[in-house]
């Protein structure tokens, strides 16, 4: 079967489409799909060091586009995973617009028929470079954090992907969920994020240091067993490769009597 | 059977002429009628009378009503006071149908979106903040509706919003703007917004729709 493509793009910058990008990728290699990741954030690639791969590429898309390299040079193989997952970065120093809709959708069904999964890492925004993500995406995970800021810019980037009638619908992730906040009652609940954004929920992320130590050691969180952050991740892979998957639940529990007592002094 | 038959009103007679028969049929048919409605009416020594020609399913072009009215000709105190067809012409009906009927809109506006209908619209979904639902006529909403609404586009004064506005950025009508505050105290789940006598947006309760815009509530009665 020819491998589904989705772009993961948020409107909003720093909301975790890299991070999200780097860990669904590992997490679908870990089970053993096969996977593409490509970064299309040109000038701050950044899903390379997120992944781990940072000092082993040669090449980048805009090489492959521009015909100095073969896109099968470009890629970047992951050798944890027997090389079921690989890279295609972005380049840092290149004129943004080398790269069109046409172009990327093109490189995306060249690499259809050798992988399971190609994930396309959105830059923030609207303009070019998420255009040029969504033409090669057969469907949509849309990243928020729980702002308003944040929705507002999701439910824009909804608004317009709609508007390309993907095959697969899009899908809501909602990142740097905090349980105490959830609790106190100053931020809404997941499940009234995905109401507000009329959006079906693929799943949640905890805010989690884990993933800023992750993300200094080149290793994913997907790969710390004990993390939370690990755990949502695995969720949502599961989730997208089968929507029976319950959602992981979220301890929203009330701090006890002691535990206020003991963090206001 | 002939495809004229006549029947007695209280003004005068009722024609009908049957549809399943030629058109030719009901000329001929309807000439022997007129002949013997007159016979009968000059033994009464009466000469007035008042036709309604009916004609069901075939709706008459103009060349066959003149056809219908040349039968009376022989008789000057005869007269056709209407034609009546179950069926209307698609031409006339649509302007009808947009007149009477409000569309149903179904879905969701999102931010950057802007949704247009041409008279009023029965909106049933969720108008996200940051999304504009704009309507030349008046806007009847089901559902949470935070964006901006604008009814009466461009310049009807006399349009409504009806609907929770509570939640809503700003209620717009005609060339007015009304920018939704939390601590507006008129506004309900259940009032409606209109153009007060002031020229200004003021709110009321759904209850007085029927007296403050009779127009709407006669066209929704229809
Ligand atoms: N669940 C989380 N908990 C804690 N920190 C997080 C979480 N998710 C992301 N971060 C941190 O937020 C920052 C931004 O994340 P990331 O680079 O993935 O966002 P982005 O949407 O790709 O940004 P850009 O729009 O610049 O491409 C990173 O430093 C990352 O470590
Ligand atoms: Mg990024």
């Amino acid at each position: 079967m020819p491998a589904i493509s989705l772009v993961i793009t948020s409107g909003k910058g720093g909301v975790g489409k890299t991070t999200a990008t780097a860990n669904i990728g590992t997490a679908l290699a870990m089970i053993g799909k096969r996977v593409c990741v490509i970064d299309l954030d040109l000038g701050l690639r950044n899903l390379d060091i997120m992944i781990g791969l940072g000092n082993r590429i040669l090449y980048d898309i805009v090489d492959v586009v521009q015909g100095r390299a073969t896109l099968h040079q470009a890629l970047v193989k992951d050798t944890r995973f027997e090389d079921r997952l690989v890279l295609l970065p972005a380049a840092q120093n290149a004129d943004k617009n080398v790269l069109t809709p046409a172009s990327v959708r093109q490189i995306v069904d060249a690499l259809r028929s050798e992988f399971d999964y190609i994930l396309l890492d959105c830059p923030a925004g609207i303009e070019q470079g998420f255009r040029n993500a969504l033409a090669g995406a057969d469907g949509a995970l849309i990243v928020t954090t729980p702002e308003l800021s944040a929705l507002s810019d999701a439910d824009r980037v909804i608004g317009l992907i709609e508007a390309y009638h993907m095959p697969i619908g899009p899908r809501l992730i909602v990142n740097r969920v905090q349980a105490a906040m959830i609790a106190a009652g100053t931020s809404l609940t997941v499940a009234a994020i995905a109401h507000r954004l009329a959006l079906p929920l693929l799943g949640y992320v905890v805010d989690d240091n884990a993933i800023i130590t992750a993300d200094n050691n080149g290793e994913p969180v997907v790969f710390d067993t004990h993390s939370k952050a690990g755990a949502c991740y695995h969720n949502i892979t599961d989730r997208l490769l089968d929507p029976q998957t319950p959602l992981l639940p979220l301890i929203t529990k009330q701090p006890t009597f002691w535990q206020k007592l003991f963090r206001r002094a | 059977m002939a495809s004229a038959t006549l029947k007695g009103r209280k003004d005068g007679y009722e024609v009908q002429l049957d549809d399943a028969a030629s058109f030719a049929d009901n000329l001929t048919d309807l000439g022997g009628l007129l002949r013997q409605v007159h016979e009968a009416q000059a033994a009464l020594h009466e000469d007035q009378a008042n036709f309604v020609i009916v004609t069901g399913r075939r709706l008459l072009t103009p060349d066959q009503e003149i056809a219908v009215r040349a039968l009376l000709d022989p008789y000057p105190h005869f007269q056709i006071t209407a034609f009546k067809a179950a069926v209307m012409d698609a031409h006339d009906l649509s302007p009808l149908i947009r007149q009477t009927h409000v569309p149903v809109a179904i879905g969701v506006i999102r931010s950057g979106q802007e949704r247009q209908f041409d008279g009023d619209v029965l909106f049933i979904g969720a108008l996200h903040h940051g999304g504009v639902l704009k309507a030349r006529g008046s806007v009847f909403l089901l559902g949470e509706a935070a964006g901006v609404i604008h009814a009466g586009y461009p310049d009807d004064a006399e349009a409504v919003v009806v609907g929770d506005l509570t939640g809503a950025t700003q209620v717009r009508i005609a060339d007015m703007v009304d920018i939704v505050d939390q601590a507006n105290t008129h506004l309900t789940a259940t009032s409606f917004a209109y153009v007060n006598d002031l020229h200004a947006i003021d709110y009321s309760e759904c209850i007085n729709l029927r007296q403050m815009r009779p127009r709407l509530y006669a066209q929704m009665e229809e």
